[in-house]
C-alpha cells in the first residue's frame, strides 16, 4: 500500500515537476513571442530617428527592404497570376516606400479558420482583414495592434477616404480596424439565375416577401429537375434579416430586433421574428425548395449557381450587386431586394483591415495601407491585376470618379482568368478604382449615396465590449454554433428545437450578456443621446 | 554487472564504482545511442509542450507574451462546466473509446482466426489486403465515402435502400441518434484490419505442436481454437488492450470532425475533447479557454491510466501491468 501510495507521488511529482520546467521553456517562447513587441517598438524608433535623421526630405522610404504578408479572401479557386501581380505591386511599392508585398488568398469557407490561426501563431500576416471573428475579440487578445498612432504619421489619406466610419473600428480607447470602402449597410435580399427567371416569367422586382419568393421557387422546383431553388454557402443560408445584432453577427447574442428601431436589447432567437423564419425555413425544407445537403455542404453558393445546380441564394445586398456578380461570376445575376437597408455598427466593423502583432514593422505596414486606400494604380491592381493581361480598358475615364470602365481582357472570362475578380468588397478601398463593365458609371456615388440614405440602427457607432462575460460568449457561441446554422437552413424542426435551444443558451448565461449589452448601451446612450 | 559491484570490497567502493559505471556506459553505449531519438522525441513532441498548460491559467495577451499575460485564476475553465459540454465531451471520449476497445478486439480476433483456417495462400493474400486498405485511406476520402452513403437526396442509402424498401429518406447529419452507430462502424471498417494482422501474426507462431496433439485428443476445430488458439493469444489480447486503455481519452480527431463533416445538430454526440478543443479555439479565438479544455482533457486522462493500471494489476498481476 505504501509503496503504491509513494509510486503515486512519484508520477504526481513529476506531473508537477513537468509543469514547473514548463514554466522554464515558456519563457523562453514567451520570450520569442513577446520579443515580436520590442521589435515593433524598435521599429518605429528606427523609423523616428530616419524621420530626425532626414526631416527635411519627408523620406517614407525604410532603410532596408522590408517585407509584408496581405492576406485577403477571394473565391478559393487557384490563383495562378498572384506572383505577377506582386510583383506589379511591389515595383511601385519599392520605389516609394522600399517595400514589398506577398499576396495571400484565402477561400471563404476556410477564412475564419485560416485567419485565426495566421493571428495566434502572429506569421503569416503583416497586413490582412479581420473577417468572421469579432474584432474586438481580436483585439482583446492582442492579436492585433492599435492604430492610432499610426493614423496620424501615415494614414492621412485614410482618414480622408473613409471619414467618420474610422471611428466605428474602435475597441475600448483605441482604433484596431479600419472599414473599407464599400457599401456600409446592407439590403437583405435573395440573388438568382436571370435565365431561369426568364423562363419562368419570374417577376424578380417585384418580390417583396418571403411568400413571394416562394411561389417563384415552386415554379423553379416543378420545372427544373436537377436544380436546386435555395442553395446555401458553408451551411450558412440567412445570416441577418433585418436585425442589428450589436457586435457579433455570426452568433446573434442580444439584438435589437426588427429593424433596430428600438433601445432594448433582447434574445433574438426567443423573437416572433426568428420563430417565423425557422418555421418558413423548415416548410421549405420540407418542400425541397432547399439544398438537402445544406447542413453540411463546405461548397460556396454561388459555384452552385456556376455549375447550373442552383437558382439563387438569400444575400445581403448592396447597389450593383447584380452587375458585380453577374462579372465575377459569368452568368447572369438579378436580385430581389427584401429588408430595407439597414446600417448598424457591424456593417461597418463587420470587415475591417489591421495590423497584426506579429507584424516587425507596422510603420511601413501603415504606409503600405495607406496607398492601398488612396493611391488608385496601387488599389486596381490589387483588385483587378495588371491592365492588358487580366482586364482592359473599355472607356477611359468613363467612371464618374475618373478612373476607367474595365471588363476582362480579350479571350478571358471569369474562370479562366489569372487574376480573381471576386471578394473586391474586401479590398481596401473601391471608391478610388476602376469600375467594371455592366455597372453604371456613377456606381461609386452611388454607393456613397447608398451609405449615408440607409436606416440607421439605434445603435449605429455603438461597440460592445464582451470582455465581461467571456464566458458566458464562449458557452453560448457553442450553443448556437449547434443549431442556429441548421434552422436557418431548415434542417431542423423549430417547434422541437427551439425550446431546447434557448433553454440551453439561459443554461449558458445568454441573459448575463443581454444584460451586460444594454448596460453597455445604456451609457452610450446617455453620452452620445439616443 | 550487479553481481561483480556487490563482490567488491566496501573500502575501496568508491573509485571502483566510478570504474564500473563508466564501463557500464561504454559496454551499453550503443544500447543508448539507440535510446537517444526515440527520448528526444517524446521531449519534444511530448514533455515540452506541457509547459503550454500554463495557458490555461491565463488571460492570454499577445502583445504581453504568455508568461507576462494576466492571470486568470480557474476563470477559464467556468465555460466548460456552465453548459453540460463538459459532461458530454467527456462522456462521448470514453464511450465512444470503450466501443471500438471491445468491438475492435473481437472482430479482429475473429477475423483473424479465419484467416488463419484458409488454405490456399492466394485467397489469404488477397482477404489480408481487401482488409487492411480502409486502414490506410486518408479520413477525409472516408468521410467523402460515408457522405456518399449517407447524402440525404442522392445518397445510396436514401436514394437506393431506402426507396427500393418503400421508406421515407432520413436526414442523416441532423439526426443524432444515428451517429453512434455509424461513428463505431466507420472507426471499425477503418482500423480493424491493422489488429487483424497483429493478431495473425500471433496466431502463425503457435507451435503446431499444440494443435496435432488436440486433434489426436478427439477436438473439433471449435474445441482447437477455443483450446488452443485463445489462450495463446492472451498475452497479445492484454498488452495491446492496455495499450488502447492508455488512450482512452485521446480521440481520433479525424473520424470525429471530418465524417459528421461539421454538422451543428450532431455536437452532442460527435464532439469529443480534442474536436472541442480545435472549435474552441477556431471559433471563439481564445487560446485561454481551449488550453483549459485540454488541460481538463490532461487531468482525466493522467486519472484514467492509473486507474487502469491499477486495475489490471489487480486482475493479472504485476507483468501485465505497465507500471
Amino acid at each position: 500500500m505504501k509503496r503504491k501510495a509513494s509510486i503515486l507521488l512519484l508520477a504526481l511529482a513529476m506531473v508537477v515537476s513537468m509543469a514547473a520546467c514548463g514554466g522554464n521553456t515558456t519563457s523562453s517562447s514567451g520570450g520569442s513571442t513577446s520579443s515580436t513587441a520590442p521589435s515593433a517598438s524598435t521599429g518605429s524608433a528606427a523609423a523616428g530617428t530616419s524621420e530626425t535623421a532626414t526631416p527635411a526630405e519627408n523620406d517614407l522610404r525604410e532603410s532596408s527592404l522590408v517585407t509584408l504578408d496581405v492576406v485577403t479572401m477571394a473565391s478559393g479557386k487557384e490563383q495562378k497570376d498572384i506572383d505577377l501581380v506582386a510583383a506589379a505591386m511591389n515595383e511601385l511599392l519599392e520605389e516609394k516606400f522600399n517595400c514589398n508585398v506577398r499576396l495571400t488568398f484565402l477561400s471563404f469557407a476556410t477564412y475564419a479558420e485560416q485567419t485565426t490561426l495566421m493571428l495566434s501563431s502572429g506569421s503569416g500576416a503583416d497586413i490582412l482583414p479581420v473577417y468572421m471573428i469579432p474584432l474586438p475579440t481580436a483585439a482583446n487578445a492582442g492579436q492585433i495592434i492599435p492604430l492610432d498612432d499610426l493614423l496620424d504619421k501615415y494614414g492621412a489619406g485614410i482618414r480622408e477616404q473613409i471619414g467618420e466610419y474610422v471611428e466605428c473600428g474602435r475597441v475600448g480607447d483605441a482604433i484596431y480596424g479600419i472599414t473599407t470602402g464599400r457599401d456600409l449597410a446592407s439590403t437583405q435580399g435573395f440573388a438568382m439565375r436571370k435565365d431561369l427567371c426568364d423562363k419562368y416569367d419570374i417577376d424578380y422586382e417585384n418580390i417583396k416577401t418571403l411568400d413571394q419568393l416562394k411561389e417563384a421557387l415552386v415554379k423553379i422546383k416543378e420545372g427544373e429537375e436537377n436544380v436546386w431553388p435555395v442553395a446555401v454557402s458553408a451551411g450558412e443560408n440567412i445570416r441577418n434579416w433585418g436585425w442589428d445584432p450589436l457586435g457579433d453577427d455570426m452568433v446573434n447574442l442580444g439584438v435589437l430586433a426588427d429593424m433596430a428601431q428600438t433601445t432594448e436589447v433582447v434574445n433574438l432567437f426567443e423573437t416572433q421574428q426568428y420563430s417565423d423564419l425557422a418555421n418558413t425555413m423548415y416548410e421549405w425544407m420540407n418542400e425541397g425548395l432547399i439544398q438537402s445537403d445544406a447542413v453540411n455542404t463546405t461548397e460556396v453558393s454561388s459555384s452552385l449557381l456556376q455549375a447550373g445546380t442552383a437558382f439563387g441564394y438569400f444575400t445581403n445586398l448592396k447597389p450593383g450587386y447584380a452587375a458585380e456578380n453577374t462579372a465575377s461570376l459569368g452568368i447572369e445575376i438579378v436580385v430581389s431586394e427584401m429588408i430595407d437597408a439597414l446600417a448598424s455598427t457591424n456593417n461597418v466593423s463587420r470587415a475591417t483591415w489591421t495590423i497584426s502583432s506579429g507584424c516587425k514593422n507596422p510603420d511601413a505596414a501603415m504606409k503600405v495601407l495607406n496607398e492601398l486606400y488612396t493611391s488608385p494604380e496601387l488599389g486596381n491592381l490589387y483588385m483587378y491585376g495588371i491592365e492588358g493581361t487580366h482586364y482592359k480598358v473599355v472607356e477611359a475615364g468613363g467612371s464618374s470618379n475618373g478612373q476607367d470602365i474595365i471588363n476582362y481582357a480579350d479571350g478571358l472570362d471569369a474562370t479562366t482568368s489569372g487574376y480573381r475578380k471576386s471578394g473586391t468588397w474586401l479590398t481596401p478601398n473601391q471608391f478610388i478604382g476602376h469600375t467594371w463593365f455592366g455597372s453604371t458609371a456613377d456606381y461609386w456615388d452611388v454607393t456613397r449615396k447608398f451609405n449615408d440614405d440607409a436606416l440607421k440602427s439605434k445603435a449605429f457607432g455603438f461597440t460592445y465590449d464582451s470582455a465581461n462575460v467571456n464566458n458566458e460568449v464562449t458557452a453560448c457561441t457553442n450553443v448556437v454554433a449547434k443549431y442556429h446554422k441548421a434552422l436557418m437552413c431548415g434542417a431542423l424542426n423549430p417547434a422541437e428545437t427551439l425550446p431546447k435551444f434557448n433553454q440551453e443558451l439561459k443554461d449558458a448565461g445568454i441573459d448575463r450578456i443581454i444584460a451586460e449589452k444594454q448596460t453597455q448601451l445604456d451609457a452610450w446612450y446617455a453620452e452620445y443621446g439616443a | 554487472m550487479t553481481k561483480n559491484t556487490a563482490v567488491q570490497p566496501a573500502a575501496n567502493n568508491r573509485p571502483n564504482k566510478q570504474k564500473v559505471s563508466a564501463m557500464r556506459l561504454k559496454r551499453c553505449f550503443p544500447l543508448y545511442l539507440m535510446f537517444l531519438p526515440g527520448a528526444l522525441y517524446l521531449l519534444i513532441n511530448n514533455y515540452i509542450p506541457m509547459a503550454g498548460l500554463i495557458i490555461a491559467f491565463k488571460r492570454v495577451n499577445w502583445n504581453k507574451g504568455i508568461l507576462g499575460s494576466d492571470w486568470a485564476g480557474l476563470n477559464n475553465f467556468t465555460y466548460l462546466f456552465k453548459t453540460k459540454d463538459a459532461w458530454n465531451i467527456t462522456r462521448n471520449t470514453l464511450l465512444y473509446n470503450l466501443a471500438f476497445i471491445v468491438i475492435g478486439t473481437v472482430l479482429a480476433i475473429t477475423v483473424a482466426i479465419l484467416l488463419n483456417e484458409i488454405r490456399s495462400t492466394g485467397a489469404k493474400k488477397t482477404y489480408q489486403t481487401i482488409i487492411l486498405l480502409p486502414y490506410l485511406i486518408s479520413i477525409v476520402v472516408v468521410s467523402y465515402l460515408v457522405f456518399a452513403l449517407l447524402s440525404s437526396e442522392t445518397g445510396f442509402v436514401n436514394h437506393t435502400i431506402l426507396k427500393s424498401m418503400g421508406k421515407e429518406g432520413i436526414s442523416w447529419y441532423t439526426e443524432p441518434k444515428y451517429w453512434p452507430a455509424i461513428l463505431i462502424i466507420v472507426h471499425t471498417w477503418k482500423t480493424f484490419g491493422y489488429n487483424t494482422i497483429l493478431y495473425y501474426a500471433t496466431i502463425v507462431g503457435i507451435d503446431r505442436g499444440y494443435y496435432e496433439a488436440a486433434v489426436i485428443d478427439g477436438a473439433n476445430r471449435w474445441q482447437q481454437v477455443w483450446h488452443v488458439t485463445l489462450p495463446s493469444l492472451l498475452p497479445t489480447i492484454i498488452t495491446l488492450t492496455l495499450m488502447s486503455i492508455g488512450k482512452i481519452f485521446y480521440s481520433d480527431f479525424g473520424l470525429f470532425y471530418q465524417v459528421p463533416m461539421d454538422s451543428g445538430p450532431l455536437y452532442d454526440v460527435t464532439n469529443t475533447i480534442d474536436t472541442y478543443v480545435y472549435r474552441g479555439l477556431v471559433r471563439l479565438n481564445d487560446v485561454g479557454m481551449s488550453s483549459a479544455a485540454g488541460f481538463y482533457q490532461s487531468v482525466v486522462g493522467f486519472v484514467l491510466v492509473l486507474l487502469a493500471n491499477w486495475t489490471v494489476k489487480k486482475v493479472s498481476g504485476d507483468e501485465n501491468a505497465l507500471f
